[in-house]
């Protein structure tokens, strides 16, 4: 199996050739990637096609071996994951399905997760106008994510293992662009932030050391037991999928119009909680200082005057933030941590979209991404569409994803806050924030609090699925073969 | 609903027929459980004067259920019990505080956004709340003056309270030893019942969830089958009344600042355990702070119920005790079929911060201008 183990934090040791490489890298040296949302035949096909996909999938050994030899991989590098219903239609009968959790097992689109995760109806959100994984799409059954250097190399991987005679169709496929200097659409450097997990990566000093078991199912987690798991589940881990369309040049002009072209810059500084170049305004509140650092915290800043308490990145990761003791406050967060895998789509905004003092955002590597990667940055923009395609990986879809989206993206109320929600990706909520379509951010001055309203939100769920990515084993078990 | 005076919370919900741990037939329960200021005899007698004949037709499913208006108070007094532990997140807050304080922070905040936002950094505070207090009085509408203190009678008795509760604790001190031994012997030797939720309950109750930034929560629970363990329940909820009563009495129950009322009571005997809590935020964020910050006013409590995982001398969580305590507490949820509160939409951290908001606007003993302008 050619497995590399890595002992870390004593007891802790995971067998790096059970696990799907996407769990311990990003795949940063495969600026191509392509997902790919297939259905599958009837489960006889579907466990012949599996037992030949496995062959080429990714494993964390090898990427560990291509780290150690600081290069990239030979050939693309494929993982796959699938739904409830993927499982089902691999032949997975209904009593080994029970234990796999709830949420997994319904699915991202219910009544009550479409309230947990801000997806509500008659919003631009609903699920009912998703391109995918919605109620009006076709099933899903699971997903390949394949990273290469070139969209060539993708072709000829996808090529080989989606030959129709396998009767596996593609329901939707989705094409990633990097964007330079890792940058999303709105122009800020993202993909920061990460936990420390013992065993997947090398030892380093850092308040968010997590166990494994968090992240890979079947792994002693921060209470000292594993999350609840089926016995299939063992060295796998739930995997999320949105895909965010990002209203770039409406996000801009919005706040250009609410506080000025000078002003636009500072103000979505603010609304992120860094400044273009990553330096965290918890860190330095005035001007960015080209530190993308993760080492800070928002205990000396309880009323966020250095860093909105309603920011995009003290909401989602409110490090030692919350409450009047920060080791509490650790404690508590490292329970809603994931692994974010997420690449940007479509091509940057044209140049007419940047206020004063911010870069336009370009794309990674310039022009042999062919005709859907786009090239360069600055071209005219044809109405193109952009965003980010989010990939979040736990071992808890309730405890760690969702908490995070309904506890404190979308909690009107966050950090004492009166009737907002998160400024970048929280979603319109009639109900709770006061308003059918906009949304208000409150930020401390030096004296009173400043407060800016925006008509719209500038991020929309274009689709989304709850996956499952299996470990080798249980890759192996799933194609009818036996270790 | 809103025509009913001094009600913050109230729920009805029916606690299905069912049989005990001995086989013996339990009848179903109606349970119409009020969170008032004032007496509970004003509280009903409005009650009926508003839904006299509703409240009949209601309590006509119960034995004995009064046949006429007049007879319901009579009737609900004669049943009604108080908690044995009861936890006010919102201490001395009458609901026509709460929703006028609301009236007020909004106008205010409204009209420091409008007067001053253009403001810059050289803006005095301090002017900034003379002219919220000159707006106000010209708002005869909104409160013009500090909150009433609560009646001295309430200092008294919580004195005499604390009297009694402090001779209650010193007289159990030493029986520390044989009580925590008695403890282990019943942790070691109780049969470890795994409870599992069913998946369509959990949904229906979900189907009434995360509505509005309030959530309520009720749970029913058989408690472990012993004379020991009732005593030990009864122990256990005597000190953590007088905890919530005496320490965490500003607001916060162990670091937990989400619950505006929780309560429990004990029933059929102290056979039976009833939890009912109206709080903020959602179920699982509510479950995790159980786990978390506020185990220790939870653990203890749960600890003597027949299904909740094992602990370790009653407060600390034995091994696995997280991944079996939430489906546990779901399992146990009973669905409550009406809810009602009187202020949706406000957190028990708004209701504070709209009474400071008045505080520091009518006195001097309130927070100085420039904390008071960041409430806003």
């Amino acid at each position: 199996m050619g497995a590399t183990a890595v002992t870390a934090a004593g007891d802790v040791k995971l067998d790096l050739g059970e696990l799907q490489g996407l769990l311990t890298s990003a795949f940063p040296r495969s600026p191509a990637a392509r997902y790919l949302l297939v259905e599958l035949p009837d489960p006889a096909r579907a466990r012949a096609w599996l037992s030949t996909v496995i062959g080429r999938v990714t494993f964390a050994d090898t990427v560990d071996e291509q780290i150690r030899g600081l290069r990239g991989a030979d050939r693309p590098n494929l993982n796959v994951a699938f739904t409830a219903a993927g499982l089902t239609a691999l032949g997975l009968t209904r009593d080994r399905m029970t234990d796999f959790s709830r949420e997994f097992r319904e699915g991202m689109v219910t009544p009550h997760r479409q309230r947990v995760l801000g997806d509500l109806p008659d919003t631009p959100g609903d699920p009912q106008r998703w391109r995918w994984g919605g109620p009006q799409n076709p099933a899903v059954h699971g997903v390949l994510l394949a990273f290469g250097s070139t969209d060539t190399e993708l072709d000829g991987l996808c090529g080989e293992v989606l030959d129709p005679a396998t009767g596996v169709r593609v329901v939707h496929a989705m094409t990633t662009l990097g964007l330079a200097g890792t940058r999303e659409h709105f122009g800020f450097r993202d993909a920061i932030a990460s936990p420390w997990v013992a065993g997947l990566h090398r030892p380093r000093a850092a308040p968010d050391r997590l166990p494994a078991g968090e992240m890979v199912l079947g792994h002693v987690d921060l209470t000292g037991r594993p999350e609840p798991y089926p016995s299939i589940g063992r060295d796998g881990s739930y995997l999320v999928i949105r895909q965010l369309a990002q209203d770039v040049a409406g996000f801009w002009s919005g706040l250009r119009a609410a506080v000025g072209d000078g002003q636009a810059v500072r103000w979505a500084a603010k609304m992120t909680g860094r400044w273009p170049d990553g330096t965290p305004l918890a860190r330095e509140p005035v001007r960015p200082i080209a530190d993308p650092t993760d080492d800070f915290g928002y205990r000396d800043d309880p009323d966020g005057i250095r860093c909105p308490l309603g920011a995009h990145i003290r909401r989602t990761n409110p490090r030692d933030g919350l409450g009047a003791k920060p080791a509490d406050s650790v404690a508590l967060v490292n329970r809603h941590r994931i692994f974010r895998r997420g690449r940007t789509f479509g091509t940057p905004a044209p140049p007419e979209t940047w206020p004063a003092g911010i870069d336009p955002v370009l794309a990674e590597g310039g022009a042999d991404r062919g005709a859907d990667g786009g090239g360069v940055g600055g071209a005219a923009d044809g109405g193109g569409e952009r965003g980010v395609l989010f990939l979040g990986l736990g071992a808890s879809l309730a405890r760690q994803f969702e908490f995070v989206q309904q506890s404190w993206i979308n909690n009107p109320k966050f950090g004492g806050l009166y009737d907002e929600n998160d400024p970048i990706t929280g979603s319109a909520h009639p109900r709770l924030t006061g308003s059918a379509t906009g949304f208000a951010f409150t930020a401390p001055g030096p004296v009173l609090n400043d407060r800016v309203e925006l008509p719209t939100k500038y991020v929309t769920c274009l689709g989304g699925g709850y996956f499952f990515l299996p470990g080798r084993r249980a890759l192996q078990e799933l194609s009818g073969r036996s270790g | 609903m809103r025509g009913l005076p001094g009600v913050h919370f109230l729920r009805l919900f029916v606690v299905e027929p069912e049989h005990d741990p001995g086989g013996r037939p339990r009848p179903a329960r109606l349970i119409l459980s009020l969170v008032f200021d004032g007496t509970a005899t004003d509280t009903l007698t409005a009650w009926v004067g508003l839904a006299g004949d509703e409240l009949v037709g209601i309590l006509a499913h119960c034995t004995g259920g009064p046949p006429a208006p007049a007879q319901v108070v009579p009737f609900l007094l004669a049943r009604s019990v108080r908690p044995d532990t009861y936890h006010v997140g919102t201490p001395g807050s009458t609901v026509s505080q709460i929703r006028e304080e609301r009236a007020l922070a909004e106008a205010v905040r409204e009209f420091v956004r409008c007067r001053f936002h253009d403001a810059g950094p050289g803006v005095d505070p301090a002017q900034v709340r003379r002219e919220a207090l000159a707006f106000i009085r010209s708002r005869p509408d909104l409160p013009q003056q500090r909150r009433p203190g609560p009646p001295i009678v309430d200092g008294v008795r919580q004195l005499a309270d604390l009297a009694v509760t402090g001779a209650v604790v010193a007289a159990g001190v030493g029986l520390a030893g044989p009580g925590a031994a008695l403890v282990r012997y019943l942790e070691a030797t109780e049969p470890d019942v795994v409870v599992r939720q069913d998946d369509d309950a959990v949904a229906r109750l979900e189907a009434v969830e995360d509505l509005d930034v309030q959530n309520q929560f009720t749970m029913v629970a058989s408690v472990r089958d012993s004379e020991a363990r009732r005593l030990l329940l009864r122990t256990t909820l005597f000190l953590s009344d007088g905890y919530s009563k005496f320490v965490a009495n500003t607001g916060q129950l162990v670091g937990v600042e989400t619950i505006h009322y929780a309560r429990i009571h004990q029933f059929d005997g102290g056979r039976r355990f009833l939890f009912m809590s109206d709080f903020d935020g959602s179920w699982s964020r509510y479950l995790f702070d159980f786990l978390t910050t506020g185990s220790f006013a939870v653990v203890p409590n749960w600890a003597n119920l027949l299904g909740c995982p094992k602990t370790e001398f009653l407060l600390r969580p034995g091994p696995g005790f997280s991944q079996r305590f939430l489906p546990f507490t779901r399992a146990r949820q009973v669905r409550t079929d009406v809810w009602y509160s009187a202020y949706p939409g406000l957190t028990v951290t708004d209701i504070g911060r709209h009474a400071e908001i008045r505080r520091g606007l009518f006195t001097t003993d309130g927070p100085p201008a420039d904390r008071w302008v960041r409430l806003l």
